[in-house]
């Protein structure tokens, strides 16, 4: 450890300014959006919010709720995180646990197949054929499937697994138990740690995901969170009764799309700070390997 | 990297503990048939493809399609915006996160530390479609800037019809969004240095200037190397998500880029093969790139991918 170092240098002060100047840059828009969400419609519409509200009613917030298509698309969204995390979960540590085992043979020929796939990948348009020609298009499938796995997840599961020390598996083994009891009965439990990485960044993925919906999906009932968001921005003007957008013209179209931003991003925002350490796990665990 | 030959030892292993295989078989189809099937599947870029059939189906045609696309008159405008887009975004873009740590190293109050590593993660975690959401609130016309503007008696500007704001706009938010993020790594790399270092330097009276730059700048080279081949390996792997969210027909000037440009070709002019074409242009470039800077990095300075 470093001495710590008892008086400030004026560095140190110009470093504490520079560093309270990049919070302030980091914070401000979701403060800006949230008062624009909130501040009173006239001096929203004239420009005057700046920085704090003015004026306080909550009109646009209870606008974006009461929309039926904004509300399944929120369940939408949970529905495809939850399915799409477990399905990711399963399939990553069903596939890395082979992996972590010692004198797995064909170890490094796998291990180049799957990391192979971080550099090169067959692109936009023979994917989209592939997941048509498989009749996946517009379901949930085709938001699930294609991003179940990935080499990184993969490699952060076999780098946790490999920790496991190996005396608990030999000893199972001794006492006759087969790969499956192994697996299931005692590495899994002891996988917590890891299953929360993964986990917490398969969700985010999710709640975040707008480009697959976006190609494989259209149905508007099955879209996800971002993509209607992405409809509420997409009109200039309010012409009549647009998707995911109220149809009574009291509520500015500034605060409703702000509403719905903040809505949008306060889950993350909340949550986030408390599960740092896993997201930070997981990024040192796959840089250091990859 | 070693490649095994599969002789009968496989299957004897097999037999041995059949569970394992059994177990890693739904992974390696997936990336069997989500990876490397769309891989294969780019063999269309060389045929007359048409929609739903197999990938080895259609007429064979050979380069026709990439000659038409080096032919094709926005091929000048594609291939410009693409590069510059990825080469501002490293130029600006990948050295700030390595200052952020460098000075985030340096603060000693550790709650403060703290709070700003906490803050300046949050952006990472924003999805692209509210980054750009909350741009187009800031910068719209009657947006805070504009607002702000006008006090100077400047014009509204219009950010998002503008093409010349576009490169800006596009870096900008990326730095907003990966300062924090990025510099993780390099925090991590500095955490690894050896104290003993700091404590000789100071004894022969170095300032802590002096030890930043002859100790730990040094020390996290390899890292940055490493860091930097793979961005330079991936300048021209411009987020289609963002520029897409981001541009409009009267930015196209600027903001059409390679991916963009295969979307609207391939999914609303149903032009597939071309497309295809198009998008593995740009693979083989991404690859040549990647290479020369592995190549470099490894006459340089000894630390390369492979």
């Amino acid at each position: 450890m470093r001495r710590e170092k008892t008086f400030v240098s004026l560095f140190d002060v110009f470093n504490g300014l520079l560093m309270i100047v990049v919070c302030a840059i980091m914070i401000y828009p979701f403060i800006y959006v949230f008062s624009l969400s909130v501040s009173d419609p006239a001096f929203v519409e004239t420009g005057k919010v700046t920085f704090l509200p003015i004026g306080f009613n909550l009109h646009a917030y209870d606008m974006y709720l009461r929309q039926t298509d904004v509300v399944r698309a929120y369940f939408n969204t949970v529905v495809y995180a939850v399915s799409g995390t477990a399905v990711t979960l399963l399939l990553t540590s069903l596939t890395a646990y082979p992996m972590a085992v010692k004198n797995f043979y064909g170890r490094s020929v796998f291990m180049f197949i799957f990391a192979f796939t971080m550099f090169f990948n067959g692109g936009m348009i023979p994917t989209f054929i592939l997941v048509r020609n498989l009749h996946m298009i517009n379901t949930i499938w085709a938001v699930i499937i294609p991003s179940a796995l990935s080499a990184w997840n993969l490699i952060i599961f076999i780098t946790f697994f490999k920790e496991i020390p190996e005396s608990l598996s030999e000893s199972a083994t001794i006492d006759g138990a087969n790969d499956w009891l192994i697996l299931f009965r005692i590495i899994l439990p002891l996988s917590k740690p890891v299953f929360a990485t993964v986990g917490l960044f398969s969700i985010v993925g999710h709640w975040n995901s707008f480009l697959g919906p976006f190609l494989y999906l259209n149905d508007k009932e099955k879209f996800p969170l971002q993509l209607a968001l992405r409809k509420m921005f997409d009109v200039q003007y309010r012409i009549g009764t647009e998707s995911f957008l109220p149809k009574d013209v009291q509520t500015p179209l500034v605060s409703y799309r702000c509403a719905a931003i903040f809505l949008s991003v306060l889950p993350i925002v909340c949550t986030y700070p408390f599960l740092q350490k896993y997201f930070i796990k997981g990024v040192m665990i796959g840089s250091l390997k990859g | 990297m070693k490649k095994k030959k599969f002789s009968g030892g496989l299957i004897g292993h097999i037999k041995k503990r059949p569970a394992l295989y059994l177990m890693i078989l739904p992974g390696l189809l997936w990336f069997i048939i989500f990876c490397y099937v769309p891989m294969y599947g780019v063999v269309i870029a060389f045929k007359d493809y048409s929609i739903g059939q197999s990938f080895f189906a259609g007429k064979w045609i050979g380069l026709r399609h990439f000659v038409s696309f080096v032919n094709d008159p926005y091929f000048f405008r594609l291939m410009k915006n693409t590069f510059l887009l990825g080469f501002y975004d490293l130029l600006w873009g990948f050295p700030l996160p390595i200052i952020f740590a460098l000075l985030l190293n340096e603060m000693k109050a550790n709650k403060f530390k703290g709070a700003v590593q906490t803050i300046s993660y949050l952006p990472y975690f924003i999805s692209t479609v509210i980054i750009v959401g909350m741009m187009f609130s800031i910068l719209s016309i009657d947006g805070v800037v504009n607002t702000f503007l006008s006090n100077f008696g400047i014009k509204p500007v219009l950010f998002f019809s503008e093409p010349g704001w576009f490169r800006t706009l596009y870096v900008a938010s990326g730095i907003w969004q990966g300062l924090g993020w990025n510099s993780i790594i390099y925090l991590a790399a500095i955490s690894g240095i050896n104290p003993e270092l700091y404590e000789s330097a100071k004894i022969d009276g170095a300032s802590r200037f002096r030890q930043a730059v002859s100790i730990t700048v040094p020390c996290i080279i390899p890292t940055i190397s490493i860091l930097l081949i793979m961005k330079i390996g991936s300048v021209l792997n411009i987020s289609f998500e963002k520029v897409y969210l981001l541009y409009s027909p009267s930015t196209y000037e600027t903001a059409d880029i390679i991916g963009t440009y295969v979307y609207r070709r391939g999914f609303l002019s149903y032009d597939y093969s071309y497309s295809t074409a198009v998008g593995l242009f740009q693979s083989g470039i991404s690859l040549i790139l990647l290479s020369t800077a592995n190549y470099f990095s490894k006459k340089l300075s000894e630390s390369s991918l492979w």
